[in-house]
């Protein structure tokens, strides 16, 4: 049983487990919490789960934990782990069954006070256009060789066809397009799975959310990324749907075996993987590059959407209402980087699963207007809660392989939600403090309660105090749409 | 995973399937049959609360499955995970333990 004795606390927002707590550790695990969030990560298994992916091979410097950290299948949510190339391995479960899911941030020149007459008419509008829940179906369906052209160019694919502007690349992580991807190695399934499915939310902790700039921390970099006070912002939250689960699921179950031919011991089997540059490790990494563009595809689909849902509800009634993007982020994903340890560049697999990318100012991989403020993060609360825009910093370079937390982390399971919370009286409780609810469950609304979720305001302090990403505003929401 | 998805029960079968599953072990083979179940229930809205199992060994296993055919699934069951699996051989027969991605 792991207890709060085995931690050694290196900093003040700092704990670390020492290789010597476990004799198949490979490295220390690390985890970023204050002294209530280190209390709710050892209220599940979760920092189990942290000790269990310090024994992979190939794993450098620590497995990092960051304050939303909560249990997952097999590598916690909320977690960091690089693995050294070419001899370290690639993991399916460290990326997850959601391939890519992400956030993107939208921003209106508009304000909540031109808006709020209408946002009833514009939720309604939304939750026609952007369909939600269980094996919802999009407005379009694919044929074969045009989701092979979105496998292999993601948000690329999607400008071709005027989905996306050229300033919409610019802010999206990687582009919208992962390099590596090859269709050859999705499978029949994965292929079926995604092919009405470009354009829906999903079900879940999914989400859009028209929200209102609340507080602005850096009026500079604020202005720079177009984020001013009063100003009405929309998230997107989902990743890849079923297609991203499937291949997940196909190269957990084909790892299996994987991992008895290297001779790879584990402490669970969830956590599979194949050395990075094997046929096998490979293999995987081609299949979720697909996925990856396949879900930054489904966002700039559905930010394409929701701007004809705006001009469809404001055009003609007020002026400045065009929604453009501040940035789109990854969580849920592995990337081959290289990082400065110990006075050297090295090349990595970065495993961020519930974890953000967070590359600090000069980063080469940002686009010229971003290189000097680092690269935005987006840090969505839970429902009816806040919601945080932050910025990459120097101190993630040096500390966390260029990565942060990802949003408020779980702190009760969805069963246990559903058994105390009735979702139609959550709904006007919202309602009653200002937030329109749009949600086809209540009981998948129930799921999501705010009292499910740890206080985001909190994670989000910590990351900022420890220097491992900058807070620049805060969002709070007005409208939510859900599955 | 049928009480997840809120079958109605006494209901005469109107779904009929054969599914075959193989798993370089007992346990990948469990993992491996119950995500072809949900991978039939999502793509053609059917639900199974029956089975026969006409082969089965610690690789491979055919099995009839009985449901009904509501068009679309109540489930929001993702997939049969490894996470924590177990498998356990009692006197008479096996007792399994499988942490579901809902």
């Amino acid at each position: 049983m792991l207890n709060k004795h085995n931690l050694v606390r290196v900093a003040e927002y700092v704990w670390e487990i020492p290789p010597t707590f476990r004799e198949d550790m490979r490295v220390p695990a690390r985890l970023y919490a204050d002294e209530d969030l280190l209390d709710a990560a050892l209220s599940d298994n979760s920092i189990v789960q942290l000790v269990n992916t310090a024994t992979l091979p190939g794993v450098i410097q620590h497995a990092i934990a960051m304050p939303d950290i909560h249990q997952g299948y097999g590598f916690p949510i909320g977690g960091v782990v690089a693995t050294r190339l070419p001899e370290g391995v690639i993991s399916p479960g460290g990326v997850g069954y959601d391939i890519n899911c992400g956030v993107r941030l939208l921003i209106s020149g508009a304000t909540v006070e031109e808006i709020k007459p209408h946002l009833e008419e514009i939720a309604s509008s939304l939750y026609a256009n952007c369909p939600s829940g269980v094996g919802c179906r999009g407005h379009l369906r694919l044929t074969n060789s045009e989701l092979v052209r979105v496998l292999h160019e993601g948000s690329r694919w999607m400008l071709e066809k005027g989905y996306a502007s050229l300033e919409d690349l610019d802010r999206t992580e990687e582009f919208g397009r992962m390099s590596g991807a090859d269709s050859a190695f999705v499978s029949n399934r994965a292929h079926e799975r995604g092919r009405d499915q470009l354009g829906t939310l999903g079900a879940g902790n999914h989400f859009l959310e028209v929200d209102k700039v609340a507080e602005i921390y850096d009026e500079a970099i604020a202005a720079h990324l177009g984020i001013y006070s009063g100003n009405v912002a929309v998230q997107i939250h989902c990743g890849s749907r079923g297609l991203g689960h499937q291949i997940c699921e196909d190269f957990v179950s084909r790892f299996q075996e994987t991992v008895r031919n290297y001779g790879i011991t584990l402490p669970d089997r969830e956590l599979v993987c194949a050395p990075f540059d094997s046929k096998e490790g490979q293999e995987y990494f081609h299949a979720m590059a697909c996925a990856a563009n396949f879900a930054f595809a489904n966002r700039q689909l559905l930010a394409h959407m929701i701007r004809r849902s705006f001009e469809e509800i404001l055009a003609g009634r007020i002026k400045g209402f065009e929604l453009r993007q501040v940035y789109d982020i990854a969580h849920n994903m592995a990337k081959v980087e290289e990082h400065e340890i110990d006075g050297g560049s090295v090349r990595v697999c970065v495993h961020r699963k519930g974890s953000t990318r967070a590359f600090g100012p000069q980063s080469a991989v940002l686009p010229d207007d971003l290189r000097e403020i680092g690269q935005p993060v987006l840090i969505p609360g839970s429902m009816g809660t806040a919601s945080y825009v932050l910025t990459g910093t120097a101190g993630a370079m040096q500390q966390t392989f260029g990565s942060t937390c990802h949003g408020a982390g779980r702190v009760m399971s969805r069963a246990r939600a559903k058994r105390i919370v009735r979702g139609s009286e959550l709904r006007q409780q919202l309602r009653d403090r200002g937030i329109l609810i749009c949600a086809g469950s209540m009981s998948g609304l129930a799921e999501e309660a705010p009292l499910a979720y740890k206080d985001v305001s909190r994670v989000v302090d910590v990351v900022h105090r420890v220097g491992i990403a900058k807070k620049i505003a805060r969002l709070e929401p007005i409208a939510v749409i859900k599955g | 995973m049928t009480s997840l998805c809120q079958l109605e029960s006494g209901k005469e079968a109107s779904a009929v399937r054969d599914f075959e599953a193989e798993g370089i072990d007992r346990k990948t083979l469990l993992v491996n049959w119950l995500n072809e179940i949900l991978y039939a229930e999502q793509t053609c809205g059917e639900i199974y609360d029956r089975f026969r199992i006409s082969e089965a060994s610690d690789n491979r296993l055919h099995a009839r499955l009985y449901g009904q055919a509501p068009g679309t699934t109540a489930s929001h069951i993702k997939a049969a995970t490894f996470h924590d699996l177990e498998v356990r051989k009692t006197a008479e027969e096996f007792e399994a333990t499988v942490v579901l991605d809902v």
